[in-house]
């Protein structure tokens, strides 16, 4: 019987390029300023997964949290070739990464038989890269960092490859596991992860993803995170004339005071 | 990570908010039908881009572009017989299949998309950016399939097309034969032996009336390919002579036909060009006997201009970003090289020129998806009316594009300066590749020659009278229309007096009279999305600023043309 994968695929705030203002005066977040995408690291999770698919056969189901923002990460899972995708939800609002990791628990433990859950190791949100920890942690199952490549599969046990210093490690695990996919997946050729498939794409536009309810009894909070904004720091600036020497001697005084 | 349609912010443009879905998609789609995917013009529009976003610009930017130059070093080979691609090439080529890119424009039923040809236009220029080779794969095969799709018979579509589509199949086309080049009515009437014979033909068995080839073609992207369709002499040249008694053929890939070289070459090395040697080989009829240059060719032609006007144009791209990336970066007197008011103007004008070939290519291809439309319509009026149109500006079009960025990646180059000649950078892979694009498919001067007829007879009259009807509220756009209007003025008169003019002072003259059409057409274009766009503004208003007197001395040199070699 094949393997069953689940991938968390999450959706977090595009930083490149940014451009312009994106935090308002008292420092929050500008509205509309940050666009977001599928997280990056998340995206070489499910590239592992479907290579696993290709390699072994394998039902692929990726999971989210909560509603989308701009991008719909779930459907380009699909996209991409998952067979499944489900999505939790919950007020997660104010949740830490160990309340996050017990909502997409529960979500995974909904699916019935998984053999694998893949997730990538960091991602630029409220980054602590722990919520591989916490889902093992939750399921009660092993986990392994930093997971570059899958060595070997069987039934009942994965042997995982990780770039170490001057080397590789080879980390057998029973399964089911927790594996976090770190960033050196894609050093060969192919580069990048692979893209949506045209025809899937066409034909999972409209797929309806169902949604995990949490569970009748809340999950308690384990921290309370209060968020608190940093006004950001003005500064003054001046020229003098460099050919000036009591303007750059005065320049360099009022520094040193001010340090 | 880069991605190749989002990042070309003038292409988005043009797709997003130039391009009239409503029209095409109202000949090409019966929305509510169960066949139809999309509800409505808008979700199909949405669907498009998306797609042109991931996979097409995805895959190009992240997994073609960074295999372009191991493509180009390594190159096709030849061996025993067989042609062998390079590892960049097949893994670009199983991205391709795995994308389910390979039939985007076949018809549904048989597998495919049914992309309008305006997406697959910007496909193929997003890809050729990546990679201009990979085009001779990605690109020639909606020509083909597309080719089989409208005028084979149902059999040879059930058994080719969903293996195109999936991309097991690559096709190629045969046309040009050792003496048959632009002159494809000069194909060969018979083998002439059957060991190295030039010249193609085809004949029937009485009994069983199974085709059969032989002959040579030169010259066959991807011969190697195959689904090859092969334009061949079938009839008997005392009844039917020159182009009346050529047909076309489908030949699928099998030990009759043979690849006896491929040809080493200035750029696309990621393409084998592939001399065929057909012997006696099976072969099916595709459409009417007789009709295999007039229609079928003429067709294929079409599909594979604006096919070609998008490579370069995915070329002249590269080129562009390049020389922008390192005019930004270069420093020489303590400044950005960029700076410099030469380079500085340079790199505007290379812009522009993008700029005003893509309003071109992709208005050219908006009416050659509506004469498509009208003809699967049965709407016979509208089928004449698109078909003039798309005759006349498909051969213009072809010429500017390739011309264009020919000569934009002519200055990318010299942007460079010394390191542009040196294998280290990209433009001097892409200076090799962008040449043959105004040759192949018909050569700049072939264009020109199928074109000027059409302009003396007043076949895009309608088409600019309607532009330049147009009124502009913005008082700027305003005097611009005016400055192009009397560039208008003069172009008619230059067509007025041409009309007086024989066969070949036409011909002669062509270049600047298609220089003087084409500038102007894209001058009303680009003033039409100065009103969408406020960056088309200045490039509307740089492009104009030059037009009258490029028009004005073009107009000169017709005045003044001589029919002479100057040989001593």
């Amino acid at each position: 019987m094949p393997h069953t994968i689940a991938v968390i695929a999450r959706e977090v705030w595009d930083t490149r390029d940014l451009t312009g203002q994106i935090l308002d005066e008292a420092g929050g977040l500008r509205p509309g300023a940050l666009q977001t995408r599928f997280d990056p690291e998340d995206l070489n999770a499910l590239e592992l997964a479907l290579r696993i698919k290709d390699a072994h056969g394998a039902r692929v189901v990726a999971v989210g949290l909560g509603a989308p923002r701009q991008v719909e990460v779930l459907r380009e899972c699909l996209y991409r070739g998952a067979d499944a995708a489900v999505t939790a939800t919950g007020d997660l609002a104010a949740a830490d990464t160990a309340a996050h990791a017990r909502r997409l628990a529960g979500a995974v433990r909904s699916l019935g038989r998984v053999d694998l859950l893949l997730v990538g190791t960091a991602v630029p949100d409220d980054d602590n890269s722990l919520l591989a920890r916490h889902l093992a942690a939750e399921l009660g199952w092993p986990a392994v960092s930093w997971v570059d490549a899958i060595e070997e599969l069987a039934v009942d046990r994965v042997v995982a490859r990780r770039a170490v210093e001057m080397g590789y490690e080879y980390v057998e695990t029973p399964l089911p596991a927790v594996l976090a996919v770190g960033v050196a997946l894609l050093e060969d050729d192919p580069r990048a992860p692979r893209p949506a498939k045209a025809m899937l794409k066409l034909k999972m536009k409209k797929a309806e993803i169902p949604t995990v309810p949490a569970t009748d009894e809340p999950a308690p909070l384990t921290l309370r995170v209060r968020r608190e904004a940093v006004p950001p720091r003005a500064i003054e600036t001046a020229t003098v004339d460099p050919e000036n020497e009591a303007a750059l001697r005065a320049m360099l005084d009022a520094a040193l005071k001010g340090a | 990570m880069a991605n190749y349609y989002t990042d070309n912010k003038d292409l988005a443009f043009i797709v997003e908010r130039v391009v009239d879905w409503p029209a095409i998609l109202a000949l090409k789609e019966d929305f509510g039908s169960p066949d139809c995917p999309w509800s409505g013009p808008d979700e199909a529009k949405a669907t498009f881009v998306e797609m042109l976003r991931d996979p097409v610009g995805e895959i190009a930017a992240n997994r073609i572009a960074p295999r372009a130059e191991e493509v180009d070093d390594i190159g096709c080979r030849f061996d025993a017989g067989r042609v062998i691609f390079p590892d960049a090439l097949e893994r670009n080529l199983k991205d391709l299949r795995d994308a389910q890119l390979m039939g985007m424009t076949i018809p549904r039923r048989y597998g495919g998309l049914q992309f309008p040809e305006t997406v697959y236009t910007a496909a193929i220029e997003i890809i050729s950016q990546a990679d201009a080779s990979l085009m001779n794969f990605f690109g020639l095969q909606g020509g083909i399939a597309e080719t089989i799709a409208q005028f084979a018979s149902e059999e040879l579509k059930e058994r080719y097309l969903p293996r195109m589509s999936t991309g097991e199949f690559t096709g190629a086309m045969a046309l040009t034969e050792p003496d048959a080049g632009s002159d494809l009515a000069a194909v060969q009437t018979r083998a002439k032996d059957a060991s190295g014979g030039e010249g193609i033909a085809a004949r029937q068995d009485p009994t069983t009336g199974q085709w059969t080839i032989s002959g040579t073609k030169r010259f066959i992207t991807n011969g190697c390919g195959d689904v090859i369709l092969v334009l061949a002499r079938s009839e008997d040249p005392e009844k039917k002579g020159g182009g009346r008694g050529l047909s076309f053929f489908l030949v699928e890939k099998n030990p009759r036909v043979r690849v006896r070289r491929i040809e080493h070459k200035l750029g696309i090395h990621g393409s084998p060009t592939c001399e065929l040697y057909f012997d006696e080989c099976p072969a099916w009829l595709i459409g009417a006997r007789g009709m295999g240059l007039a229609r079928y060719t003429a067709w294929l032609m079409l599909a594979a201009r604006l096919a070609i006007g998008a490579q370069a144009l995915g070329i002249a791209q590269a080129a562009l970003a390049e020389a922008e990336a390192y005019a930004r970066q270069r420093e020489q007197f303590g400044r950005p090289i960029r700076e410099m008011p030469q380079v500085a103007a340079m790199l505007a004008d290379m812009r522009m020129l993008a700029e005003a070939a893509r309003a071109v290519l992709y208005a050219t291809s908006e009416i050659v998806d509506l004469h498509q439309g009208a003809e699967v319509r049965g709407l016979k009026e509208e089928t004449r009316r698109y078909g003039r149109l798309a005759e006349a500006l498909t051969p213009i079009a072809k010429y500017y594009t390739t011309e264009a960025a020919n000569r934009i990646c002519y200055d990318s180059l010299q942007v460079h300066g010394g390191n542009g000649f040196m294998q280290e950078y990209p433009i001097e892979r892409l200076y090799r590749d962008v040449r043959i694009t105004n040759i192949y498919e018909g050569t700049s001067q072939i264009q020109i020659n199928w074109a000027i007829p059409r302009l003396v007879r007043g076949d895009l009259d309608d088409l600019m009278g309607a532009l330049a009807a147009r009124e502009y509220a913005d008082a700027d756009l305003a005097r611009l229309h005016q400055e192009v209007l009397r560039s208008y003025e003069v172009y008619k008169s230059v067509i007025a007096w041409l009309r007086e003019k024989d066969n070949s002072f036409r011909e002669m003259t062509g270049p600047q009279v298609i220089d003087i059409f084409v500038e102007i057409y894209a001058a009303f274009l680009l003033l039409r999305h100065a009103e969408l766009w406020d960056h088309k503004r200045a490039v509307a208003a740089r492009f104009i600023r030059r037009l009258g007197p490029r028009v004005a001395m073009n107009r000169d040199l017709v005045l003044n043309a001589r029919l002479e070699t100057l040989e001593a």
